[in-house]
């Protein structure tokens, strides 16, 4: 205003008469416009009850969004579960119904415990049988101390000889049983530790047969699944309970991210002078892509590239930015996290026009600097991609017109990889 | 000392021109006297940039009411940090720079006939004038060239807040000044030579 001199005649003519010109508009005209004067808008309908009905409809359909993305990733969750055990399932009735079942019953009716129980029990139960058949005879022939005596040394020696053969059948067992537990079964060591040998409870036990040595017994029937090329992952599931995959590290490093924010100006304030033109501001966008990199678990840098519309009262600027931010995480929950970010944007100007015409306006900077701050919700999706939503503000640090500083509120969402 | 200031306060009348405070109290809550009271005190400065901008009496009667609505709906923005008389004639400019923007013809430059850049004003001559006259004169003007003229003229804002404002660059701004100024001195002429 100050470049005005109205050193012109002319100008200084009309300011002169027309500054103290006091005309009056027709008698009527209040009454005329008295029943177009807008009622008292109540709280809610005034603009502040708009910008906070439409942050709450912004925040609502964040929190739906956020909730069907965690309730579709619990769905898939369970689907994978469900799945796993089904396959699970159907792995151990394969390896029971059509690998295992030869052997199996092979080794069930002539190498198991049972079978040796089996083919034990008779031995135990004729000796002790015959001891006490002997036993009976020597009572029933006058029951003489010699044959007694006898009797009862030969049902003493045999007793030993059982229960020595029992702890040891056991001891070994309880060995092969932590082997296989262990999951070092090695076919071959277990061959020729174990070797396999199926005459001897193949013949039927007989009072003079020799008793079973310890080495000849064969591995219990589930150690016929060495014979069968079963992966560590199979016995795994097994022997062992599913786990369920604790959550990945969201930050591995580095991670990008593309998504686009939705802002406006409040009240369209660019410039001093259109702080009351008509018409709402328009909806600006940013869109770009940034890189963040994780320096410790909670710490992230972000940088990246940034395109911006933006629409204040009947002007659009479209510049680029780079911004330069720190994140800090939180936790939230054990899928999503809360994060707060704080940073500066150097910011270019691509050009800028008006909305009604076009023509492009001057006397704009072509560089400033930009405050951003934000909080926003992360939900990871998959296994390496997060979902990011949240408000974010931003301030001019250096004003883009001069002596005028804008500010901006918006509502953001990202897509973030992993890399 | 408490009963001075009680007696002072008990004193206190309620002034019968209300001041521009309960005006823009009232208006906030909207009261239709306060609304009156402000029409009635503001009313010749809003007219009279109506009818300055606008091209008739109706048209500016029309403009003074969108501009007043305005006000009354807009008045929640007023922070008296400056006159209040400034932010109404701003906001009032403002309705009338939207008006005319709606009309997409506003901007068009109008060829003028070779006009002589110098014109010595004679005061004796110019106030035979009536103000009414002058703003007859502005509203013969095509739209663009009146907007600049006021713009810069009466509201006294720089070619580039013009430029700004308008959207329009600088060098427009300046050459429809310099054309509006040019026509203004051609009706001044024809109608002292035809009072003369």
């Amino acid at each position: 205003m100050k470049e005005n001199q109205h050193n012109d005649n002319l100008e200084r003519f009309f300011k002169a008469n027309l500054e103290n010109y006091n005309p009056a508009p027709s008698q009527d005209f209040w009454a005329r416009m008295e029943p177009a004067i807008p009622p008292c808008p109540a709280f809610w309908g005034g603009p502040k009850g708009t910008l906070i009905k439409k942050a709450a409809l912004l925040l609502l359909v964040a929190a739906l969004v956020a909730l069907a993305l965690l309730w579709q990733r619990d769905r898939q969750q369970l689907r994978k579960l469900n799945n796993t055990v089904v396959e699970q399932q159907q792995e151990i009735a394969a390896l029971e119904n059509k690998e295992l079942g030869a052997h199996q019953q092979e080794a069930e009716q002539h190498l198991s415990p049972k079978a040796i129980d089996k083919a034990t029990t008779p031995i135990v139960s004729n000796s002790k049988a015959n001891a006490a058949n002997k036993q009976q005879a020597a009572e029933q022939v006058n029951e003489t101390p010699a044959l007694k005596s006898a009797a009862q040394s030969g049902t003493k020696n045999r007793s030993r000889k059982e229960s020595r053969l029992t702890e040891s059948t056991v001891q070994k067992t309880q060995e092969i049983q932590q082997v296989v537990d262990n999951q070092m079964v090695e076919p071959k060591i277990l061959e020729q530790e174990f070797p396999i040998d199926k005459t001897v409870s193949s013949q039927p036990p007989s009072e003079t047969a020799e008793l079973p040595s310890v080495q000849r017994l064969s591995a219990p029937a589930f150690i016929a699944l060495k014979n069968t090329p079963i992966s560590s992952r199979t016995i795994r599931m097994l022997g062992t309970r599913h786990k369920l995959r604790r959550p990945s590290n969201p930050y591995p490093g580095f991670s990008v991210e593309v998504g686009a924010t939705a802002f406006r100006m409040p009240l369209g304030r660019l410039f001093q002078q259109d702080t009351f033109l008509s018409g709402r501001t328009g909806m600006s966008i940013a869109t770009g892509i940034r890189v963040n990199y994780e320096i410790n678990p909670t710490l992230t840098l972000q940088s990246g590239y940034q395109f911006t519309n933006l629409r204040a009262r009947r002007l659009a600027l479209r510049y680029n930015s780079f911004p330069f931010m720190v994140q800090k995480r939180w936790a939230w929950s054990r899928r999503g996290y809360l994060e707060g970010k704080l940073g500066v944007s150097l910011n270019s100007l691509v050009n800028a026009r008006t909305d009604s015409d076009g023509q492009s306006v001057k006397g704009l900077k072509t560089t400033w600097v930009g405050c951003h701050a934000g909080v926003a919700a992360a939900i990871p999706v998959a296994d390496k991609l997060t979902f990011v939503i949240g408000p974010t503000t931003g301030f001019s640090a250096t004003p883009i017109t001069t002596g005028r500083r804008s500010w901006e509120l918006g509502m953001g969402a990202v897509l973030r990889y992993q890399l | 000392m408490p009963d001075i200031a009680l007696t002072q306060t008990t004193c206190k009348t309620k002034p019968l021109i209300p001041t521009d405070d309960d005006i823009i109290r009232g208006c906030r809550k909207g009261e239709r006297k306060a609304q009156q009271a402000l029409y009635e005190k503001y009313k010749p400065m809003l007219f009279n940039i109506c009818l300055r901008y606008a091209s008739g009496w109706h048209e500016a009667e029309d403009w003074l009411q969108d501009g007043l609505v305005r006000i009354f709906t807009n008045l929640y923005q007023y922070q008296p940090t400056g006159p209040f008389g400034a932010w109404l004639r701003r906001v009032m400019v403002n309705t009338a720079l939207e008006q005319l923007r709606k009309r997409k013809r506003a901007f068009s430059t109008v060829e003028i006939s070779e006009v002589a850049d110098t014109f010595e004003a004679d005061e004796n001559l110019f106030a035979k004038f009536r103000q009414e006259a002058l703003v007859r004169m502005l509203q013969q003007l095509p739209e663009g060239y009146r907007a600049v003229f006021n713009l810069y003229v009466m509201e006294e804002y720089s070619h580039q807040e013009i430029g700004e404002m308008l959207g329009i660059a600088e060098s427009a701004s300046r050459s429809q000044l310099s054309r509006a100024k040019a026509m203004l001195r051609k009706m001044l002429e024809k109608s002292v030579g035809a009072e003369v």
